[in-house]
């Protein structure tokens, strides 16, 4: 049998009762290392302290030892024990990558398709400790078995079957198939206690051996008895699973488990709960019915009033007939009735429900109608390929990525394509008997649904377009899910999908198929069909034969699903396949063209319709067009968009559309195409994303684990980390916290050479190339192709690496001499005509544009000084330049001409800012940003330009006709060097400057940069009042506006700003996607798809536009891939240069709220930078030496691995110092320590390095400026030292010093506002302190209820990307109001304070003589497991009723109630009596 | 008992008793998240640490190797400089230089009890010459009056730079700026 034929068809068929050899892996879909791999490598991956259940073969008893020991056990030559690995479960830890289970496997296995996926994601532990588990963690395991280890006959756990896969050595079998009788058989022998003396396999008739090799793959059904035998050392990989087709005999184990009394640790986990959630399941999946408290993805589902039992609309589709269209094989039917019977029989204490499942008994009658209402399923028609069980709104493996991207890589077939795309839709519409259910694979995170309809969304905007179409539809099962989704924003995505013409709906609706998937997944699968269908098309060469196909998939429904979506890891390895095929062949253009659909895709991974509909107009419009083009239509534009349903932001859309039209390419085909992919059906639902994702992930470069960033702990505050499970949030983004972004993401480590196929660590790194990944390999920035360097140059001796452009910035990154030479000749041109043009170079920032421009052009590196010496920017200057150039040059080449303008916008902006800027200002999308609102908005702000550009840019861009010479597909290459230059470029600039020096100029950038936006500010105001571009213009020039209003840093950041104050939640990703400018935020920018798709049609507009000013620097890079914005990200970070992260990851803060102060923070990486490389290249020749002596190579790359972990933690060390040690931050810090204040004080004049040093927050955690009167200078001071505790009381600080200083002091944990003034208390609203622990604001004068509501209410200023509900100070574990002038202060206040203060547990209301005892009751019952410490002196309205209450507070440690005149003594007594002595009463 | 190899920043090699070594926490924190075993033959490299100083620091840990550990100090509480063991005060009787760069290599090494000691008695080095170790080793009474006392205290930012050799890179408005702006924090 091969690999292939094991189907979920097969086993339908024929039940999985018999053991399977399969010789070759291949088409079983399972990944499985190379055969390279060792015991050492799974230490590796496992870690050393993994503790290992081990079993000794003499005794067959187990005991454990940790990996590392085990490692040392194997690796012995004698060894003096027979001792073997049969339990290693590896999920969840670095091995986990490297081995998946066959595909067939995932189809059936339970626990991806029965148990909670989101309890399976939560899952975090990698060890099997039963605590930390949650699900059954078997389906991986790795069993290291040395020669001659032999396992005793045994039945596998819980009747599981398993997949065995001998990577190494050999095994043999003994089988005993589980026959009632040796079943038996099998009980005595076990408990008989003679296991040691008798060989079992002598007990029974039949006893089958077979001998597996090393490469065979093996699969024991369940039940089956079975002895193994090594007979030379062996690595074996495998997992077990429990499936629906032999639910009779995994009981039957179960129970035999019971009679031979095995262990708890030896059993299936959560064996009952799995039983459970199987009922459920299948009740779910066939009658519709939820059973569990929540739904899919984990969200609790809010029971209905009127019903215990929820009866889920969650997929309900209106589909009378879908019960009878599926049957169910006689296995699982049997199967489950035995687990109903099972079920039933358990004991109460035995039932282990799992917490979820609402009601046993509803469930259980629920699954014995379903087993009598499918008791007539024929056989026959139960053999459909297919699982019954499927996840609701699951995207699958359709067409792999893989077609997709090598369709895209032929752009010359693209027309035909397009007409190819029209036929399937016409053959489509047809024969619209299409599948949309979902097929098998592994439960992916349900992240992608969810975005929509969780984000909280203006409702306002949704009834227009949903309700229109709603009514125009007339569909009425639009209702049913639309409570589920519980925003509206999910049907309105939904509503494209009935807007449908009806044939074209019709495909949703399966005539005689299996489960359908209910409808209210399509919404969300949507978008992917129109992925899946349009890469279909788009598949060049072979874009007939896959369409055909898949339409022929589509129509047969009996078609094998493994056939049908090859499975992932299949694909994956197309891919490569794919890519180590295409060498060279297809131009950069093209596979960049590709890959950046590919990424798009990719990382548009949250299913806003973005990606597909994006991809697709860019695929159609081809080079010509562009995706800033493209984009708004993902963006903010919900789908039905492209029917013009007059949605507001149409003008938008048609003005898109019109410049498609100009670029030549048939608009109707780009419009029509796109809508109709909405209609249009796959069974692939999706699938492309999933395994896109896959793909990427492959690809995607990895965090490297050594900067700061990686270094870091998630702050818990930014977006991203507030969307985090751990954090209170949904989990929804899967994004990581904005400040952990990595600085340097490295290659994968399963990155491999194009050429020969080898990883990065095969052969040696050139000490030119090292970096701290230490692979080899290199991958362009160009054209994406990973490759060993020499193996370019003996493949193509043509191409010298010595041409190719290093990027030293980001690891492995160059631009290969292929694309360096390819780049040149059209280059040269383009910089010529440049040079032309070049000014005199006023401006030192904008001199990198220029450079960047002709490093692209010539390709060797060394030419970048020079050129940037020569090549003086034509675009340098701020103001009057522009106006200079513009008429100057009219004849200028299109691309030139936006580049200008972009430098002009860009020209004075940081280092950084203006790098990513004008790496995106170059690229050759930005040309057609024209269209948008960024050449609106360019044209703001250079009015003059803007008649020119309206005229020219659109015909020019798309055709490329300003300059002839350049076609458009050449002007893909020419830029994309730029790119690469810059980076290049400015890594020299780092290198050559002194990161102080750097950090000083950056500064000064910053500042020049807010000055020249406010400047920018009035011209753009001119203009919107002048030349009015349609409402899009105006909008973006009153965001102009207000962004140079505002202080940002980078007029491109400014525009979001805008935004963000109408609307922040989707405005915070926004301003953050946008300053971290073209790179970074590739993945912000899908959530801020996500996020503008929410947004109010009004605001579409303005959404629009900033998306584009933002997408205009993501996605103007050909390849918007991510690696190119990793590139770029590096081009910006890799220096560690923490200001540059600071002014890019916390834009919002400083764009939109000045006054949030921003501490560069400390400059070690810079220090450290430099360095890096010489110490680097040293190591690497040590580490030549040591490796000449040992000739393993694997040995080699754990060598290096190991000494690149011991530099990580010896990284101090790498400082350079001072001369003198006296002036060594290192030296003096700890010693200031030590020194008082006045001694501090005396240091702090000492010299300016001291000054600095005893500035130092750690050295002042605690200020005291009671009674002082604050000055200005104390306040600057007081934020200069950064106290974590600071006392202001008695000062009468004003309302307007605390609120400067307020913000400026994230990090303070307590303050004391004693005595000031109201006025100046209620600045604290806007504090942004979430560390602030304790508050004291006793003795205020005017304190009252009102002040108390104001403190506690939502902050009343907004921070961008941050919709906040919740008081800022809901952290406050103490707080003080007490005070003479308290009287105003009630029982209201404290009902304020139970509620807004979750975690107070001190409180002090002392001389609050309105309080009474009903609020200190109320307080009582709410806070009562937590209140530490109560004052309540001089309250004279509490009495003994009070003491009462109180008394259910267990762990109270302090009640003050002096001054109480209706406490008597003897209630205090009573009270005390209650409480172990520490507990203190105070009283009278 | 197994040994590590520390390399000096002079490329001496030191084997020292990995107990010992552990003294300091990022070693410490570094064999343990590596899981190095014995047999693996790395030599840890520490630069910045040159062999006088690094054999300093063994003879330090050795010392010190069965002290008990101490607990966290309160941040909050002013710290006492005056509780330096004579034998660490012994052992610290070096020149300048050498203190500092212990501090250092104790500061990179993360081990604490060095860190400590070496910073207090520097800190009592600052602390207007009055260094509580010197007094208590050589029995020297505090013979400045109140006044002195006040006069050192304030001519104290000339007295550090002479004393560590620091030259004044403020210029007058400068260094008075710098007094004003701080002035408000000094304790009474």
């Amino acid at each position: 049998m091969t690999g292939d034929q094991f189907t979920i068809a097969y086993i339908q068929h024929n039940g999985f009762e018999k053991p399977i050899v399969i010789k070759q892996m291949k088409g079983l879909g399972m990944k499985i290392p190379p055969n390279t791999f060792t015991v050492m490598d799974v230490k590796q991956c496992v870690g050393s302290r993994r503790e290992l259940d081990v079993m000794d073969v003499e005794t067959q008893r187990d005991f454990t030892m940790s990996m590392k020991e085990w490692c040392e056990y194997y690796n012995k030559p004698d060894r003096d024990q027979l001792l073997n690995v049969i339990s290693l479960e590896f999920s969840h830890t670095k091995l986990e990558q490297h081995v998946d289970s066959p595909y067939i496997v995932k189809q059936v296995d339970w626990i991806d398709w029965v148990w909670p996926k989101h309890l399976k994601q939560s899952q975090t532990e990698g060890t099997n400790i039963i605590e930390d588990m949650k699900y059954p963690k078997v389906q991986k395991y790795c069993l290291m078995s040395v020669k001659g280890c032999y396992t005793d006959f045994h039945i596998d756990f819980g009747g599981t079957s398993v997949w065995y896969h001998i990577l190494k050595g050999r095994k043999v079998f003994w089988l005993i198939p589980p026959t009632e009788r040796n079943i038996q058989l099998y009980e005595q022998w076990v408990l008989s206690g003679k296991q040691s003396d008798v060989f079992f396999g002598d007990q029974v008739e039949h006893c089958a051996r077979v001998h597996l090799e090393a490469g065979y793959t093996f699969f024991i059904p369940t039940g089956w008895i079975h002895a193994v035998f090594t007979p030379e050392d062996s690595l074996v990989f495998g997992g077990n699973f429990l499936h629906s087709f032999s639910i009779e005999k995994q009981l039957r184990v179960a129970q035999v488990e019971d009679v031979t009394k095995v262990p708890g640790k030896f059993r299936y986990p959560f064996y009952t709960e799995v039983l459970w959630y199987v009922l459920a399941r299948y009740v779910f999946c066939l009658m519709h019915k939820n059973h569990l408290k929540c739904n899919e993805d984990g969200v609790t589902i809010v029971k209905d009033t009127d019903g215990t039992e929820t009866k889920s609309v969650l997929s309900c589709p209106p589909q009378p007939s879908a019960k009878s269209n599926v049957n169910l094989t006689p296995y699982e039917l049997s199967g489950l009735k035995a687990t109903i019977m099972w079920l039933q029989k358990l004991p109460a204490h035995k039932r282990s429900l799992p917490d979820l499942i609402i009601s046993a008994d509803a469930l259980l009658s629920d699954a014995q109608i379903l087993i009598d209402d499918h008791s007539q399923d024929s056989h026959q028609m139960a053999v459909t390929g297919r699982p019954v069980l499927f996840w609701t709104k699951k995207p699958t493996t359709g067409l792999s990525l893989t077609s997709q991207l090598r369709q895209m890589k032929n752009p010359s077939l693209v027309l035909k394509q397009l007409r190819n795309k029209e036929a399937s839709l016409a053959a489509n519409a047809a024969a619209p008997v299409a599948r949309p259910e979902s097929p098998p694979t592994r439960p992916i995170s349900s992240n992608q649904y969810t975005i929509s309809s969780g984000s909280t969304l203006n409702a306002d905007l949704i009834p227009s377009s949903f309700a229109g179409l709603i009514a125009q539809t007339g569909v009425n099962h639009f209702q049913p899910f639309s409570p589920i989704t519980n925003s509206p924003i999910m049907s309105a995505i939904g509503s494209p999908l009935t807007s449908a013409p009806p044939p074209m709906v019709s495909p949703y609706m399966p005539t005689a198929l299996p489960p359908p998937p209910p409808l209210i997944s399509n919404p969300t699968i949507n978008p992917m069909f129109n992925h899946s269908y349009q890469t279909t098309p788009t598949n060049g060469t072979q874009s007939v034969h896959t369409y055909t196909k898949s339409t022929d998939q589509l129509n047969d429904h009996n078609m094998n699903l493994v056939e049908k979506k090859p499975p992932l890891n299949v694909a994956i390895s197309d891919h490569n396949n794919h890519n180590l095929n295409k060498s060279f062949t297809t131009t950069a253009t093209q596979s960049q063209q590709s890959f950046a659909n590919y990424f798009i895709n990719n990382l548009n991974h949250k299913p806003n319709h973005s990606p597909p509909i994006y991809s697709a107009a860019e695929t159609q419009t081809q080079t010509t067009t562009v995706s800033p083009t493209a984009r708004p239509f993902p963006a903010a534009v919900p789908p039905s968009g492209f029917h013009s349903t007059g949605i507001q932001s149409e003008p938008f859309v048609n003005k898109m559309v019109n410049s498609s039209t100009q670029s030549s390419l048939p608009i109707t085909v780009a419009a029509g195409g796109a809508a109709n992919q909405k209609l249009f059906v796959s069974t692939a639902a999706g699938t492309n994303t999933k395994s896109a994702s896959n793909d990427s992930s492959r690809r995607r470069r990895t965090r490297c684990k050594k900067c700061d960033s990686c270094l870091r702990a998630d702050c818990g505050e930014c977006h991203f980390c507030k969307d985090m499970k751990k954090f209170g949030g949904p989990g929804r983004m899967k994004q990581s916290c904005i400040a952990r972004q990595c600085l340097a993401p490295v290659l994968p480590h399963t990155a491999c050479c194009m050429i020969c196929g080898r990883d990065g660590w095969e052969k040696l790194v050139e000490p030119s190339i090292t970096d701290e990944t230490a692979s080899s390999l290199m991958e362009c920035s160009q054209c994406w192709e990973i490759l060993h360097p020499f193996c370019l140059n003996e493949k193509f001796p043509q191409y010298s690496s010595a041409d190719a452009n290093i990027n030293e910035d980001l690891p492995n990154s160059w631009e290969c001499p292929r694309c360096v030479k390819t780049g040149a000749k059209n280059n040269n041109k383009y910089s010529k005509s440049k040079a032309n043009n070049s000014l005199s170079a006023t401006n030192a920032w904008s001199s990198p544009t220029k450079k960047e421009v002709a490093v692209g052009s010539d390709g060797p590196p060394d030419k970048k000084v020079r050129l940037s010496a020569d090549d003086s920017p034509p675009t340098t200057d701020d103001e009057g330049g522009d106006d200079d150039r513009r008429p100057a040059k009219p004849n200028v080449n299109n691309h030139s001409l936006v580049t200008r303008i972009k430098d002009d916008v860009m020209g004075d902006d940081t280092d950084n800012s203006s790098s990513s800027s004008q790496s995106s200002a170059q690229r050759p999308y930005s040309l057609v940003a024209s269209s948008s609102s960024a050449h609106v908005r360019s044209c703001a702000r250079f009015p003059l330009l803007s008649k020119g550009l309206k005229q020219m840019v659109s015909p020019a861009l798309s055709a490329g006709t300003a300059n002839p010479m350049n076609k458009n597909s050449h002007l893909l290459p020419n830029n994309k060097p730029e790119v690469k230059g810059l980076a290049a470029l400015m890594a020299h600039k780092k290198k050559s400057g002194s990161s102080r020096d750097r950090l000083f100029k950056s500064l000064k950038g910053l500042k020049k940069s807010s000055e020249q936006s406010s400047r920018f500010g009035g011209v753009a105001k001119k203009c919107s009042s002048g030349k009015s571009n349609g409402s899009s213009v105006t909008t973006s020039s009153t965001t102009t506006q207000s962004s140079c209003s505002s202080n940002s840093c980078s007029s491109v950041s400014g525009s979001p700003y805008a935004v963000s104050r109408s609307m922040s939640p989707s405005v915070g990703t926004q301003s953050v996607s946008s300053s971290a400018a073209s790179s970074a935020t590739t993945t912000t920018t899908a959530t801020q798809h996500n996020f503008s798709s929410i947004t109010t049609s009004k605001l579409e507009t303005k959404v629009e536009i900033n998306d584009e000013s933002t997408d205009e620097e993501v996605d103007p890079s050909p390849p918007p891939t991510l690696p190119s914005v990793q590139q770029i990200n590096g081009s910006k970070y890799p220096n560690g240069n923490r200001f540059t992260q600071l002014s890019d990851l916390m834009p919002n803060r400083e764009i939109i709220k000045p006054k949030y102060v921003v501490r560069p923070a400390p400059l070690d990486c810079d220090i450290l930078s430099s360095e890096e490389s010489e110490e680097s290249s040293d190591e690497t020749d040590n580490e030549n030496d040591d490796n000449n002596s040992t000739t393993d190579t694997n040995n080699k790359s754990i060598r290096k691995e190991r000494n690149k972990a011991i530099q990580k933690y010896l990284r101090k060390f790498r400082t350079k110092l001072a001369d003198n040690l006296a002036l060594e931050r290192d030296v003096m810090l700890p010693i200031m320590r030590y020194l008082s204040r006045n001694d501090l004080l005396n240091c702090m004049r000492v010299c300016k390095p001291w000054n600095g040093f005893s500035i130092d927050p750690k050295l002042w955690p605690r200020l005291d400026l009671s009674h002082k009167k604050i000055t200005s200078v104390i306040l600057k001071g007081i934020v200069r030292r950064q106290p974590r505790h600071l006392n202001l009381s008695w000062t009468r600080i004003k309302s307007t010093q605390l609120f400067w200083l307020i913000c400026r002091l994230p990090q303070l944990q307590s303050l004391s506002l004693a005595g000031c003034h109201a006025s100046a208390v209620s600045a604290l609203i806007t504090c942004n302190c979430p560390l602030m622990a304790s508050l004291d604001v006793s003795w205020v004068d005017g304190m009252d209820d009102d002040l108390v509501r104001d403190l506690l209410s939502a902050p009343n200023d907004c921070r961008p990307g941050l919709m906040e509900s919740k008081s800022r100070l809901r952290f406050l574990n103490e707080l003080n109001i007490a005070g003479i002038y308290c009287a105003h202060i009630s029982d209201k206040s404290i009902r304020l304070i139970t509620q807004c203060l979750p975690f107070v547990t001190r409180l002090d209301f002392s001389n609050s003589t309105q309080i009474t005892d009903l609020g200190i009751s109320g307080l009582a019952t709410t806070r009562a497991k937590h209140l530490l410490a109560l004052n309540l002196s001089g309250c004279r309205q509490i009495s003994d009723v009070s003491l009462q209450a109180l008394r259910c507070c267990p762990s109270i440690l302090l009640l003050d109630v002096r001054e109480c005149p209706q406490v008597n003594r003897h209630a205090c007594s009573a009270f005390i009596a209650q409480y172990p002595p520490q507990t203190k009463l105070i009283c009278n | 008992m197994p040994n590590i190899k520390l390399q000096s920043s002079d490329g001496e090699v030191f084997d020292v008793d990995v107990e010992i070594a552990k003294l300091s926490v990022t070693i410490k924190t570094m064999l343990e998240d590596l899981g190095m075993d014995e047999e693996d033959e790395e030599v840890v490299p520490l630069p910045n640490v040159n062999s006088t100083i690094l054999k300093k620091v063994i003879q330090w840990a050795t010392y010190h190797k069965d002290d008990p550990p101490t607990p966290d100090d309160d941040e909050n509480k002013e710290k006492r400089t005056d509780d330096i063991s004579s034998w660490d005060a012994d052992f610290l009787k070096v020149d300048q230089g050498t203190l500092f760069e212990l501090i250092l290599a104790a500061n990179y090494l993360d081990i604490k009890g060095l860190l400590d000691v070496t910073c207090k008695t520097v800190a009592n080095m600052i602390k207007g010459k009055t260094p509580e170790e010197i007094r208590k080793t050589f029995n020297i009474k505090n013979d400045f009056n109140p006044q002195e006392e006040e006069q050192v205290r304030k001519k104290t930012p000339e007295e550090i730079r002479k004393t560590f050799n620091i030259k004044n890179d403020f210029n007058p408005q400068e260094e008075e700026q710098v007094r004003k702006e701080n002035e408000w924090c000094e304790e009474k």
